[in-house]
């Protein structure tokens, strides 16, 4: 029982940390996105284009946090 | 884990969509030499994807009018965005025009794969009689998406080598101007981000389907937690909103993802084409 209360903790522990690159990294994102947009209203299609790459680039590193907390909860015994 | 008798494990569920499903009282297993064929849930899931793209093109493109209808309108609106802002973007001229096709099946049938987990099947009764109810997602499966990246990674090289030659293409992986003592060790760095596309490009499409399929599970089985009636009755209605709002969420997200997956591809492939010297 005491690996398994290890590996739960480390779930929470890996996907809190995993969190808040992603966050802070969507946060710089979205928010040079808009200031593009408000700057050039005329370039928004292109700069929506790439943010939503961006966004779905850096979201990915909160989910393999969830991927790395998932194994731990269901795998670890 | 010890679990109550019939109780609901999810290490099972993980372990169900790669077992083959029986069918009449056969399971349907089958092995071409070392290479498992065994009908899986996401096989069929996969399946009911291809047919629903195959005859929604076809239907869509026998029917096609000067005066469109709605349902070409859509339609050829998806097919300009995928031409102009998702291969139009990244790729130019002939090349454009020879891996659109691919960009757009495989747009369109993860986004169809995607949406169609968002669909709950009627899978039968378990054994107490209960009716079940469930969704399933063959892109939530990691054997599917690795499979759809590793097709994209094989065209990657395959095309890059066939339009620079072998050595022009394995020398665009270093740049020119690096000192010549630093060549080995970049070329070993750009190998080891050229295999970890191939794993971010699977696993991003994994993780945020499962991720988006347990946030909707979780949200309803919050229902079961809840002890009395008067606490369901009140509570109850403002998880099923919940729910509601995740799911409308998941939609955004699948077609979010596909268009990921399938503008990564674009760029990966074009970028091992038209190589920056």
């Amino acid at each position: 029982m005491e690996n398994k209360a290890m590996a739960l903790l480390a779930a929470g522990i890996s996907m809190g940390i995993g969190a808040l690159g992603p966050g802070i990294g969507i946060g710089y994102l979205v928010g040079k996105s808009v200031e593009g947009i408000a700057r050039q209203p005329e370039a928004s299609g292109d700069i929506r284009t790439t943010m939503f790459i961006g966004i779905g680039v850096t979201e990915a590193v909160a989910l393999y946090a969830l991927v790395i907390s998932i194994l731990l909860i269901f795998v670890a015994k | 884990m010890s679990e109550a008798e019939g109780g609901f494990t999810p290490t099972e569920e993980f372990e169900l969509a790669i077992e083959p499903l029986t069918f009449g009282g056969k399971t349907l297993e089958f092995h071409v030499g070392p290479i498992d064929m065994s009908i899986s849930k996401a096989v069929v899931y996969l399946w009911i994807a291809a047919i629903i793209v195959g005859a929604l093109c076809f239907i869509i493109a026998r029917r096609a009018r000067v005066l469109p209808t709605r349902k070409q309108l859509a339609f050829e609106a998806i097919y300009e965005y995928v031409r102009d802002n998702l291969v139009g973007a990244v790729m130019h001229g002939k090349i454009a025009v020879a891996w659109f096709p691919y960009i757009l099946s495989l747009f369109l049938f993860v986004l169809v794969s995607n949406l169609i987990g968002l669909v709950p099947f009627f899978l039968g009764f378990d054994h107490r009689g209960i009716p079940t109810i469930a969704t399933y997602a063959a892109t939530s499966n990691i054997n599917v998406t690795v499979a759809l990246a590793f097709l994209t990674f094989m065209f990657t090289h395959v095309s890059g080598i066939r339009a620079n030659g072998p050595i022009g293409y394995f020398k665009g992986w270093v740049p020119g101007t690096a000192p010549a003592v630093l060549k080995p060790v970049l070329f070993l760095i750009h190998t080891v981000s050229e295999v970890f596309r191939l794993v971010s490009l699977g696993v991003r499409l994994f993780a945020n389907l499962l991720a988006g399929h347990i946030m909707i599970l979780v949200f309803y089985s919050l229902i079961f937690m809840l002890s009395s009636v008067t606490m369901i009755v009140i509570l109850a209605p403002i998880i099923e909103m919940g729910v509601l709002a995740v799911s409308g969420f998941e939609i955004f997200v699948a077609a979010i993802q596909a268009y990921i997956f399938a503008i990564l591809s674009a760029v990966y492939i074009g970028g091992a084409i038209q190589q920056e010297h």
